[in-house]
């Protein structure tokens, strides 16, 4: 019987040209949404390329020109004007960036991309301390940006949920108000056996059909979509999760014996509530319960911070002055070297002022970061959301963590050349060579992963026992 | 007649138990969204004050220092809130709300709200603009698509019909039933949030700006009454009514604005920020001037122009200190510099409002989103207002600050501000866009909510008129 329902199914629904049409759509919604991600991380990736070769020839022009004056073919007057001295080989030509790489899966989700720099400069310069305080990546329109970004992993939580609610909210209503159901019911067939198998049906196809566009556009723009089997794993798993999870509320709606329309204002009803109003009261209650006082707020403390230190620095250097006249430069082809080394000890000083300051920011930001994902539970679209963020790398945390790896390689590369500047240091050819390359490897967190899939797993369960408890209390005559 | 259709109608509502819930949903909906917008207008607003009261503070009590490395030292300004913003807060929380000014750069509105809270930027937020633009419109189609056809199918009509009532009369009879509904929430929800903005700000919400956006968010919902009517009359069945009419409001006020924005990006795309700040510099090496010593064609020029005034052979035999002369020089050639490109980019974000304008066309959404933003000055242009407004204090802010170098010390020497100089300078205070100017930007969308409302209504009335009784 179920053979013949399948058949059925197949002839009248799946070969219908409105079914035709609407697959074609989406087909066409997700090989866009790939091809777009994918351009937009192409276009960071040729960036990030040219500004890897930039800093490369610079260095590599560079050894010659140190070589020169180590073995005494120039010669410098001053300090500064020795291509060897640590001041500016810390803050120019010994600078390098920490990438953060892209995943295999990246072109799933933009995630918090557009928001947060994938590249990190390293070097001594106060502009590249903290990454949390770098302009964001683009500048992109707000009038754009508030309509939020359209990539595969919004496209499968908004419209699919839509999709299988266009094919399916009147999957048994329709029967019984065209009046085949009861013809179907006096054959001897079950109405769980009818229902099981179109659903089943229906719901094998459009979730292939959707997994394997997403494959096969991953693999025409250049992407390996199985290279990373973990992310390639998880991803499936939510996929497969997150439409059975709409078939079953499609299902269970039916079940109900309600009009069609009914039916359809319910499961509208539903994905309003999970994907607009559930997250947007989650946005509210997590600013609520883990507060993060901004970056308006951390930049004023900041520039209290600093303040205090310019006032109490001035005084020192007052008090300094007063007491010992004989160190007054009168001469002003002096003063730039000078103001040079009181510029470095302030800014060590800052550098390590602020940086306490930053870390509380970082931690709150992280716990926020992690109340969110804990909040994502009421809502199975944040659970899907959630999980392709973190497979593609553009997940909240992941660009934290990268933050706070980033300020702390800074941080070791300002203690490193800061003190050799100060003490008028030279680099040896040898040393400039060896600087380190810093290297970021970008983790998924198994656990995160685990969890979310645990989540949308305890929904599929939670309705799977209220279709189960329905289906077998459901008569076609009341 | 008319007056018991309404009741009639009302009656039905209360009735139907799917109607009542989503009714009282969305009233709760806008009771929620008020309460966390008053929270952040009030949380901002206090943050807005302090913040700009310590700014100050710290550019006063900075310390003795060089005029110069006081101007990099800088001053932040944030931007006050609109009290209309309670209402619909637009793209503050995508833009900057502050500014950092300093010496040489012009900076860009920086520190997002989106970049605070993970789930901002995703997930959106709950105003009562984003429901009275979004929610209130599905909720008034179930309810109108419900209507016409739930009587035809019952025989009401009919029977309407027979005892004289016209089709028209009747189909306007549910509408304004209909449209009693929506204006009491949006009034209840308009009269709630200026009493909440007035009292936490300076400044009234009552007034002109506040009641176009009422009667535009008024005539915004009337669309959907009437296209909800309108389709229920056309209508074979309740399953083709509801399921037309969920597919318009999906298009129209969720699929249109997502392409729009997606295709303004792609048609004229956004720079990235290292690419635009790397085409200024580049720009200022070639063409600008360097301040701290750069040796080009025009420091020479200037050096001649500057000698010849003072009837001297070289700057250093100046009155003055040449270093502020050159700062200042480095100020108007580089500022004109990045006037240009800034000028370029905000062309391509004009650009690309165009193409939402355009899309008008497609869904009133747009129209009404946008003009909403206008009027809370809320949208890009309030925020570029603002914008303008702190690029011309920082031009003579650093100018007073050059000049004072110039003019208080000689060629190398030292000029060292104090307290009383750095109170000196004036504050920064902004005035807010007048309705005339928000008008002038807005007005197009007006019209064109209002021709939407005209052309779906003539719709309806067409329809109504040509309604078969043996239906």
């Amino acid at each position: 019987m179920n053979k013949t329902i399948i058949q059925f199914e197949y002839k009248y629904w799946l070969l219908h040209p409105v079914t035709g049409l609407l697959f074609t759509v989406w087909i066409a919604v997700l090989f866009f949404t790939v091809h777009d991600v994918s351009n937009f991380l192409n276009e960071r990736r040729k960036h990030t390329e040219e500004l890897v070769k930039e800093q490369n020839e610079r260095f590599v022009k560079h050894i010659p020109l140190m070589d020169s004056f180590a073995t005494g073919k120039r010669t410098a007057t001053v300090f500064w004007d020795d291509a060897r001295n640590a001041y500016d080989i810390g803050y120019v030509y010994g600078r390098r960036y920490l990438i953060k790489k892209v995943l295999p899966l990246a072109p799933l989700s933009i995630g918090q991309s557009n928001l947060h720099h994938g590249i990190n400069t390293i070097n001594t310069s106060p502009d590249s301390w903290f990454m949390a305080l770098k302009k964001a990546q683009k500048l992109s329109n707000p009038h754009n940006s508030i309509f939020g970004d359209f990539d595969v992993a919004s496209a499968i939580t908004l419209l699919l949920p839509l999709l299988i609610i266009a094919f399916n909210f009147s999957i048994l209503s329709s029967e019984k108000e065209d009046g085949r159901l009861s013809i179907l019911l006096a054959q001897g067939i079950s109405v769980k056996t009818f229902l099981r198998s179109k659903i089943v049906f229906r719901y094998l196809v459009t979730t292939l059909l959707s997994w394997s566009t997403v494959v096969v556009a991953f693999f025409l723009l250049g992407f390996n979509f199985f290279s990373d089997m973990r992310g390639c794993i998880a991803f499936t798993s939510v996929l497969f999760l997150y439409s059975a999870l709409w078939h079953l509320a499609c299902m269970l709606v039916n079940l109900f014996r309600k009009s069609s329309d009914f039916n359809a204002g319910i499961l509208f009803t539903a994905w309003i509530a999970w994907v607009l109003v559930i997250p947007a009261i989650s946005t509210a209650v997590v600013s609520v319960v883990k507060p993060i006082p901004g970056k308006v707020k951390l930049i004023d403390e900041m520039r209290e911070t600093l303040t205090d230190y310019d006032k109490k620095n001035s005084q020192i250097l007052d008090q300094f002055y007063t007491d010992h006249p004989q160190f007054v430069i009168k001469d002003s082809s002096k003063m730039m070297p000078q103001f040079m080394y009181k510029y470095m000890i302030k800014y060590m000083n800052t550098l390590h002022t602020l940086t306490p300051l930053m870390n509380d920011y970082k931690g709150r930001a992280v716990e926020q970061s992690k109340a969110a994902t804990y909040v994502s539970i009421l809502s199975p679209a944040m659970l899907f959301q959630d999980v392709a963020d973190e497979v593609s790398g553009h997940s909240q945390i992941q660009f934290l963590l990268f933050q706070q790896y980033a300020d702390s390689v800074n941080l070791q590369c300002n203690n490193y050349f800061n003190p050799l500047s100060l003490a008028n240091r030279y680099l040896t050819v040898e040393e400039f060579k060896k600087l380190p390359t810093p290297v970021y490897n970008i983790s998924i967190n198994d656990r995160k992963l685990a969890g979310l899939i645990m989540g949308l797993l305890a929904w599929l369960l939670l309705l799977a026992f209220l279709v189960t408890r329905r289906i077998k209390s459901y008569k076609f005559i009341q | 007649m008319i007056k018991q259709i309404i009741k009639k109608e009302w009656l039905q509502i209360r009735r139907d138990k799917v109607s009542v819930i989503l009714l009282t949903a969305v009233v709760l909906l806008l009771i929620l969204s008020l309460f966390t917008s008053w929270n952040y207008f009030r949380w901002y607003s206090n943050l807005q004050q302090e913040v700009t009261a310590n700014a100050r503070h710290h550019w006063e009590t900075q310390g003795e220092k060089n005029s110069h490395s006081a101007a990099h030292f800088g001053i932040y300004l944030f931007k006050p809130l609109s009290p209309l913003a309670i209402w619909d807060n637009g793209i503050d929380k995508h833009y900057g709300v502050s500014l950092y000014i300093e010496a040489h750069i012009r900076n860009q509105l920086q520190f997002k709200a989106i970049e605070d809270n993970p789930l901002l930027a995703r997930w959106g937020e709950l105003t009562p603009a984003a429901i009275l633009l979004v929610l209130l419109p599905l909720l008034l189609i179930w309810l109108a698509g419900n209507s016409i056809v739930n009587d035809k199918i019952a025989g009401t009509f009919k029977l309407a019909v027979s005892q004289g009532v016209s089709a028209q009369k009747y189909v306007w009879g549910k509408a304004a039933a209909l449209w009693c509904i929506s204006s009491a929430i949006i009034f209840s929800t308009w009269l709630m949030g200026g009493l909440l903005s007035t009292l936490l700000s300076n400044q009234s919400f009552f007034g002109v700006k506040s009641l176009l956006l009422l009667i535009m968010y008024c005539l915004y919902n009337g669309i959907f009454i009437h296209l909800g009517l309108l389709v229920s009359n056309k209508a074979a069945n309740r399953r083709s009514a509801l399921v037309s009419l969920l597919a318009i409001w999906l298009v129209a006020v969720w699929l249109v604005p997502k392409i729009t924005a997606h295709f303004s990006e792609e048609r004229y795309p956004s720079p990235l920020t290292e690419v635009f700040l790397k085409k200024i510099s580049d720009d200022v090496a070639v063409n600008g001037i360097n301040g701290h010593g750069g040796k080009n064609e025009k420091m020479k020029k200037l050096e001649k122009d500057w000698a010849t005034k003072y009837g001297v052979d070289s700057v250093q035999q100046l009155p003055i200190n040449w270093l502020g002369v050159t700062l200042q020089a480095d100020e108007d050639t580089n500022n004109l510099i990045y006037d240009k490109h800034y000028d370029t980019l905000y062309a391509g974000y004009n650009n690309q409002l165009l193409v939402h304008k355009t899309s008008s066309l497609l869904s009133p959404f747009m129209p009404a989103r946008l003009f909403s933003m206008s009027l809370a000055g809320t949208d890009l242009k309030n925020s570029l207002h603002f914008y303008s407004a702190t690029e011309a204090y920082r031009k003579k802010f650093i100018g007073i600050l050059n000049n004072r170098l110039r003019d208080n010390s000689l060629y190398g020497g030292r000029d060292t501000g104090r307290v009383a100089f750095w109170k000196s300078l004036p504050a920064f205070h902004y005035r807010q866009s007048t309705l005339p100017e928000r008008w002038k930007e807005s007005s197009t969308t007006f019209l064109i909510v209002l021709i939407w409302l005209l052309v779906i209504s003539w719709f309806l009335h067409i329809s109504a008129k040509r309604t078969p009784l043996d239906k």
